[in-house]
């Protein structure tokens, strides 16, 4: 038992009372008596007003018959606390989006609502404290911040079967609000007598059927606007594990760079553009298996291009590993001014070289480029004017390929971006339900109208 | 942790060791050894 119940006396218990209704005579029975003002007809619908010693007949409503999910009476522990269902409210807005609501009553706890809205339900409480204005579309009540959700509407009372703690009436209308913030809603009801305002938190399907035995839909959709999304959490913990994936990947590539470039030979081209081969090295690789990269560098070249085919000859063995290259560079003016465009220098890669020592054999030629129009490519001959057309072959054991760094980004990243558009579509639809504009993810998407 | 968070570690686990061992044996699906001449006859500007 808490601590405070030892010295505060508890309410007195309510008795139970037996009536027998005016409209139809059945038998009804007064669960929280001394409490209760109206108390509705279990067999007939009609409500009774039980503040009298005479019971009377308020409204009658016989053709009311109703099998409800939670029948009257029925008790179920939430919060460690158990409750009894006392009244049922069937009510909308004006006919749409009905909801239902039924009093629990708790001699020690008093009175709490369960909300259901057909697909989930809510455990709803009446505040003692108007919340406070933290801006203007956001309040605060019990340490936790809301954000308006749906504009004043007027809501009806549709039905009503049980017992209450105030003179329901079908018909009965308010003007309510709502604000919604993780897990939890925030409801303004104000009539011409007064203004309440109730707090209400999303039951897990399973703690509804666990106190109440009755079910929940598990994914409702459009979803509720207090739902948190079921992707938020695995995208929070997941965005942290991918960045730190890759994070580790980047640092792996970076501790396993390539080595130095080794000049390997500098090589003449001929002026007549003939093909040219020639056998370098030896190159020796001590890894057990390696990248290899070939540059080749080619600084008086200028319109043309020198095809470059690499044979890398593993001495023991004789194996062969083909590789082609180009280095090809072009410029000119045109209307515009001046243009250029490829490069001098060529870089391949040669993947899955096994340790040993190799002969590079080099098959090359350079090549003029002969446009249609000369005048307007500007262009000279490269091979004839260059003091000694040459060609600079190096060669490194590289580290890792960039195009698999890449890969292994994008297949980190993918189910990320998968697990981020499920959590937009989420958003977008459970904003899509407020009558305000969206906010975050759902904002950053939303469609241009 | 969550089911999915650990698949999702799971699966970035396989990815970082598949990197480290393509990385350990210098391979690349993407390596350009053996396209010999694949540019045969596609040379020149290409602007315009």
């Amino acid at each position: 038992m808490p601590a405070e119940l030892d010295t505060i006396a508890p309410p007195p218990a309510p008795a139970v009372r037996a009536l027998s209704c005016p409209a139809c005579g059945s038998a009804v029975t007064l669960r929280a008596a001394g409490y209760s003002v109206t108390a509705g007809c279990p067999s007939c619908g009609s409500i009774l007003d039980v503040a009298d010693p005479l019971v009377k007949l308020v409204t009658r409503y016989a053709e009311m018959t109703r099998a409800l999910d939670i029948p009257l009476g029925t008790r179920g522990t939430l919060d460690g606390i158990e409750w009894e269902a006392i009244g049922w409210l069937a009510r909308s807005m004006n006919g749409s989006y009905p909801w239902e609501e039924y009093l629990l009553f708790n001699p020690y706890h008093g009175y709490r609502w369960l909300i259901f809205d057909g697909q989930s339900w809510s455990l709803g409480e009446q505040l003692t404290a108007t919340p406070n204005f933290v801006t203007y579309d956001t309040l605060s009540a019990g340490g936790r911040q809301y954000r308006r959700f749906f504009k004043e509407r007027e809501a009806r009372v549709d039905a009503v079967l049980g017992e209450f703690y105030w003179r329901v009436a079908i018909g009965e209308q308010v003007i309510t609000s709502e604000w919604a913030a993780a897990g939890w809603t925030l409801s303004r009801e104000a009539n011409a007598k007064e203004v309440s305002w109730s707090v209400a938190r999303l039951l897990a399907p399973r703690e509804i059927e666990d106190a109440f035995g009755v079910e929940a839909e598990r994914h409702p959709w459009p979803p509720p606007p207090h739902m948190v999304s079921p992707h938020a959490g695995w995208l929070s913990t997941c965005v942290k594990l991918g960045l730190a994936a890759m994070a580790f990947l980047v640092v792996v590539s970076i501790f396993m760079g390539g080595g130095r470039w080794s000049d390997i030979g500098t090589l003449p081209i001929a002026r007549d553009g003939s093909a040219q081969s020639v056998t370098v090295g030896s190159v020796t690789f001590g890894q057990p298996w390696q990248r290899v990269e070939l540059r080749a560098r080619v600084p008086g070249l200028e319109n043309g291009w020198v095809d470059l085919d690499y044979a890398l000859v593993d001495r023991s063995t004789q194996r062969v590993y083909e590789a082609y290259g180009v280095a090809e560079r072009y410029s000119g003016r045109d209307d515009e001014g001046d243009w250029s465009e490829g490069s001098r220098t060529s870089e391949i890669s040669i993947a899955s070289v096994p340790r040993g020592t190799y002969d590079l054999v080099i098959d090359y030629r350079g090549n003029r480029w002969i446009a249609n129009n000369p005048g307007s490519w500007g262009q000279s001959d490269w091979l004839a004017t260059s003091d000694a057309p040459e060609v600079v072959v190096e060669v490194r054991r590289g580290g890792v390929f960039f195009s698999n760094l890449l890969l292994a980004l994008i297949l980190i990243a993918v189910p990320l971006l998968w697990g981020l558009a499920r959590h937009v579509r989420f958003e977008q639809a459970r904003q899509a339900e407020s009558d305000f504009d969206p906010i975050g993810v759902a904002a950053l998407f939303k469609e241009s109208e | 942790m969550t089911r999915g968070s650990f698949f999702f570690g799971l699966w970035c686990l396989c990815v970082a060791a598949l990197f480290i061992v393509t990385a350990i044996f210098g391979y690349s699906p993407f390596a350009q050894g053996g396209r010999s001449a694949a540019r045969a006859g596609a040379y020149g500007p290409t602007h315009k």
